[in-house]
């Protein structure tokens, strides 16, 4: 049935995927001035994310010749935010030789902005002689509009997916609060708050510690999801000059959201202890960590740290800090409900013994009163 | 006191009273009560028309002009009324008159009546009967002349026999200087220096043949030149520089004394100016009619979409405004590289088949200079006549052909023919390069429409596509039963398959599912083996990140291929919880 679903829709997926609209748009972008080629290049935060091509640009002919990153005419026209133009043979020839030893003897490449994460370049090719005149540099603006709108259905597209994904994810966040609630095992608890966190804050991994303020301790090992490269590290004791040892000496009142940790500090600051434990932001190659301290209050004491990291740079927004935040509450209140717990399980456990004291107390003098009695009983009957 | 009548026109004749026109209508049946109170106040004032020669009362010429109106053979009818009575001067304002019924049949007839010659065998006769008319006028007075020029040079048709026949004159009245300056004064009119100097040339008068060359070489530099304007100065300079030959230029003027040359050149000279300003009047007023069929002409354009109807109505404009006989659009097709015919008219005009390599030759030629090419054996050099020589022009007659140029290059040719000479053919170069611009960003304009328009489904295709994946994933889960069911795509460009929707999955699984097709990902295995698989637990082509991160190793999964034709454009992934009891059998995955 599955692959019966494949093939009965399998045309319409076909004729629909983006690429093919962009060799579409290439297509046009190419007849309306009589270019020889055009090519299409979306980039997402610096990376391909899309391309396409049409006439002697082939598939294969743009992966034989990939953009030159920060020295080609697409990177420049990306900068300038203007389109680049090089229909010089001679520049050609000698700037860009792979191309013009292909037969190319011009090219433009257009910028254009969809949106904050997104961007691309139309690039337009003469296999011969040209010059560009405004005017058709004009045209292919024209279309590197409609590249737009339809990068923006991509993008709305892939949104919805994503957002699809976090809707499921969300759904498990009732397991959170259910636990929080009614989980007794603390440990079973934050496994669950940080699975959750590292699906929707889209983490590599996610690692949650426990702290005793009274005893200055941190608990380890700590409750982790995700990857991790050097995992024996995580065990033993925590040294002060540690990441996380840092953190709470330092008492932050506010979630800190490192979205480079280079130039954070307490993460990547080297250790003064002599052992072959690299700071853990080093070791695993973290590029960006979220840091949420775990408090039952706003100004309480400080329960444990949660942190979030990436390997991949990202700019926390402000639905990844809520989604932690979040998170992290959740995990300050199961770890204060269970202290709490326990700190009125060993009252009860306290008062049992002291009740039972003097239970024992109680019986002793009930004992002693009896055993007077009886002989001052006797006494009496002996004064008789 | 009434002077004259010169001119009387269906039902309408001028009367001029006091250097004033007035309009007073004829009919045959009108008494004077019908007249118009102003007409009566005038012809009051003088109760009879004075004409040269006999007096004739007003109901005298008010009769014969009724006459005059009725019947085909209007003008000569009043001709034959007032013959006799005319003398030369009148006979002149009579040509006038006559020529105001130009194009209606007997015009021809009448003018040669007017002039004094023999009538004609037929009103086809009239070119035979213009020469004989513009011999007689000779005679008379070169303003006759000059007023049978200006007449018939409002018919279109008539002024290449005009030229022609302007050049017998010249020769005939070379001994006459006042003569040859009112002739001048024509020639330079229709801005044919040129073809005066030719004439003067030969005519014993070489030095202002040069001069008049001197001038016919600035004048069409002049008129090329987009600022219409700068003509009447520059041609102001021309001349002043002509006023100052020296007036003991060669004695060699057989027939001339040297006062009488320097009065001829004076009288060149005003003429000249005349010409020149009336010349700069003309063009003023076609460029105006053509800049009103242009601004239409964008107008009407503007609001088609369909290139078809925006060739064929830029064909006729085309032939309507330069009163040309049929045309054609020749467009290069990017896809073949090559020229082909996409309108013309008349139908039958049809010359570009594509069979003929001298027409393709020609439209070729002319997208490659950028320049409109005339093939005329009669225009003189300055027109690229590159074909001349050939049997071109005499199998299609007058030609010329523009570029449509875009930018700085052409996608096509417009092609024009005449049956007879153009009338103006400068002009309807200017504006048949004006049209061709504008047919350009049309042309443009609904290729670019014609573009988005094909391209706007294409991109609406994408949201489809969503909305497609959402209905197989819908499918898979609640029909299929499925706990969970990722789909991916191929991407020929970056050679990978990609996860793009999922359901039930959690969030990152899609967008951390990204493998190269020449890797071993157990996706692109699918794509190569085009098999479709069941796995439980671990396979050695699963990805150990997203495998561990996703929990998968609790999941028991299918792989299906998405197959167009022979092509994997995509898979399917389903599966749930091992631990559920669900049994996938091959019946149910496969066909």
């Amino acid at each position: 049935m599955i692959c019966r679903l494949g093939q009965e829709n399998g045309e319409e997926i076909k004729q629909a995927r983006p690429f093919v609209l962009l060799e579409n748009i290439a297509y046009h972008a190419v007849k309306i001035i009589g270019a020889d080629s055009a090519s299409i290049h979306i980039l997402a935060k610096g990376e391909t994310l899309l391309k396409a091509g049409t006439g002697r640009v082939t598939p294969d002919f743009m992966r034989e010749f990939e953009p030159r990153k920060k020295i080609g005419i697409g990177h420049q026209a990306l900068t300038s935010k203007h389109h680049v133009v090089i229909d010089d043979p001679e520049v050609l020839r000698k700037n860009h030789s792979t191309i013009y030893d292909k037969g190319m003897r011009a090219v433009a490449a257009i910028p254009f902005h969809i949106s904050q994460d997104y961007q691309g370049v139309l690039y337009v090719h003469f296999w011969r002689t040209h010059k560009f005149s405004e005017a058709e540099l004009a045209l292919e603006r024209a279309f590197t509009r409609q590249i737009v709108f339809a990068i923006q259905n991509f993008e709305i597209m892939k949104r919805t997916a994503a957002e699809a994904g976090r809707a499921w994810t969300l759904a498990s966040l009732q397991n959170v609060i259910q636990s929080v609630v009614s989980e007794s095992n603390l440990n079973v608890v934050l496994e669950e708050v940080a699975q959750n966190a590292l699906f929707m804050a889209d983490a590599d991994n996610v690692i949650i510690y426990q702290y005793f303020s009274q005893q200055d301790k941190i608990i380890t090992p700590p409750v982790m999801k995700g990857s991790f490269r050097q995992e024996k590290f995580m065990v033993g004791d925590i040294r002060g000059d540690e990441n996380v040892a840092r953190i709470v000496k330092n008492n932050e009142s506010k979630p800190l959201y490192v979205n480079n940790v280079s130039g954070e500090p307490h993460l990547y600051e080297p250790r003064i202890t002599s052992d072959d434990k690299s700071p853990f932001v080093e070791r695993e190659g973290i590029a960006s960590s979220a840091i949420l301290i775990l408090r039952a209050q706003a100004e309480g004491e400080i329960m444990g740290v949660m942190f979030a990291n990436y390997r991949k740079p990202r700019i926390f927004n402000g639905e990844d800090k809520q989604i932690l935040n979040t998170l992290a509450h959740a995990a300050a209140i199961a770890i204060n409900t269970r202290r709490l717990y326990d700190q009125v399980e060993d009252d009860l456990r306290r008062h049992k013994m002291q009740l039972d004291a003097l239970i024992v107390i109680d019986r002793e003098i009930n004992q002693l009163i009896k055993v007077n009695s009886q002989r001052v009983a006797q006494h009496s009957t002996v004064m008789e | 006191m009434m002077e004259a009548l010169i001119s009387g026109r269906l039902g309408k004749a001028a009367v001029w009273h006091d250097g004033q026109q007035r309009l007073i209508d004829v009919h045959p049946e009108l008494d004077s009560d019908i007249l118009h109170e102003a007409d009566l106040a005038a012809i009051a004032q003088g109760p009879t028309i004075c004409m040269e020669g006999p007096k004739h009362s007003i109901d005298d010429v008010r009769r014969r002009l009724a006459s005059a109106w009725v019947g085909e053979h209007a003008l000569s009818r009043l001709i034959a009324g007032l013959d006799s009575s005319l003398t030369p001067k009148t006979r002149i304002l009579a040509i006038e008159a006559a020529e105001e019924l130009l194009g209606r049949p007997g015009a021809d007839y009448a003018r040669a009546r007017l002039l004094g010659i023999p009538q004609p065998e037929s009103a086809e006769d009239g070119d035979c009967d213009l020469t004989k008319a513009l011999t007689y006028a000779r005679d008379v007075d070169a303003k006759k002349v000059a007023k049978v020029y200006e007449a018939v040079k409002l018919n279109s048709h008539w002024i290449a026999t005009v030229h022609n026949k302007a050049k017998i004159v010249v020769q005939n009245c070379a001994s006459n200087p006042a003569c040859i300056s009112q002739i001048l004064d024509e020639l330079i009119n229709s801005g044919l220096f040129a073809d005066c100097a030719k004439v003067l040339a030969n005519n014993s008068w070489p030095e202002l043949a040069e001069d008049l060359f001197a001038a016919a070489e600035a004048h069409e530099e002049i008129s090329a030149l987009p600022e219409k304007d700068c003509v009447l100065p520059k041609l102001r300079c021309v001349l002043d520089s002509l006023a100052k030959v020296d007036a003991t230029t060669e004695t060699s003027v057989p027939t001339q004394t040297e006062d009488a040359h320097r009065t001829s050149k004076e009288e060149l000279q005003s003429a000249l100016l005349m010409g020149i300003e009336h010349s700069s009047r003309s063009t003023s007023n076609l460029d105006y009619n053509m800049l009103t069929a242009l601004w239409e002409y964008q107008t009407h354009v503007n609001k088609l979409f369909n290139l078809n109807e925006v060739l064929t109505y830029t064909i006729h404009t085309a032939l309507k405004v330069i009163a040309a006989n049929a045309g054609n659009i020749c467009l290069m097709k990017y896809e073949t590289a090559k020229v082909e015919l996409r309108a013309c008219y008349p139908e039958d005009s049809v010359r570009f088949d594509n069979q003929d390599d001298l027409d393709l030759e020609v439209v070729k030629k002319v997208m490659d200079n950028l320049q409109p090419l005339w093939i005329d054996a009669s225009r003189p050099q300055k027109f690229n006549m590159i074909y001349q020589s050939s049997d071109y022009a005499s199998r299609y007659g007058k030609l010329i052909f523009v570029p449509i140029n875009t930018h700085n290059s052409s996608f096509g040719t417009l092609s024009i023919r005449w049956n007879e000479q153009p009338e103006h053919p400068e002009h309807a170069e200017r504006f048949l390069q004006a049209l061709t611009s504008h047919l350009a960003s049309t042309i443009e304009r609904v290729r670019l429409l014609k573009a988005f328009y094909e391209i706007g489904p294409a991109i609406n295709q994408t949201l489809r596509l969503d909305q497609l994946l959402e209905e197989m994933l819908n499918k898979i889960t609640e029909n299929l039963g499925f706990e969970f069911a990722v789909i991916s795509l191929v991407d020929d460009y970056r050679r990978v398959i990609e996860s793009v929707r999922g359901k039930n999955v959690p969030y990152g699984w899609a967008a951390r599912a990204r493998h190269g097709l020449n890797t071993a990902d157990i996706q692109a295995d699918i794509v190569r083996t085009r098999n479709h698989e069941v796995i439980e637990g671990w396979d050695n082509r699963f990805d150990k990140e997203l495998y561990d991160r996703f929990h998968h190793s609790e999941l028991t999964r299918i792989f299906a291929p998405i197959i167009v034709g022979d092509k994997v454009v995509g898979t399917i992934e389903a599966g749930c919880k091992t631990i559920q009891i669900m049994k996938f059998s091959r019946r149910s995955i496969s066909i």
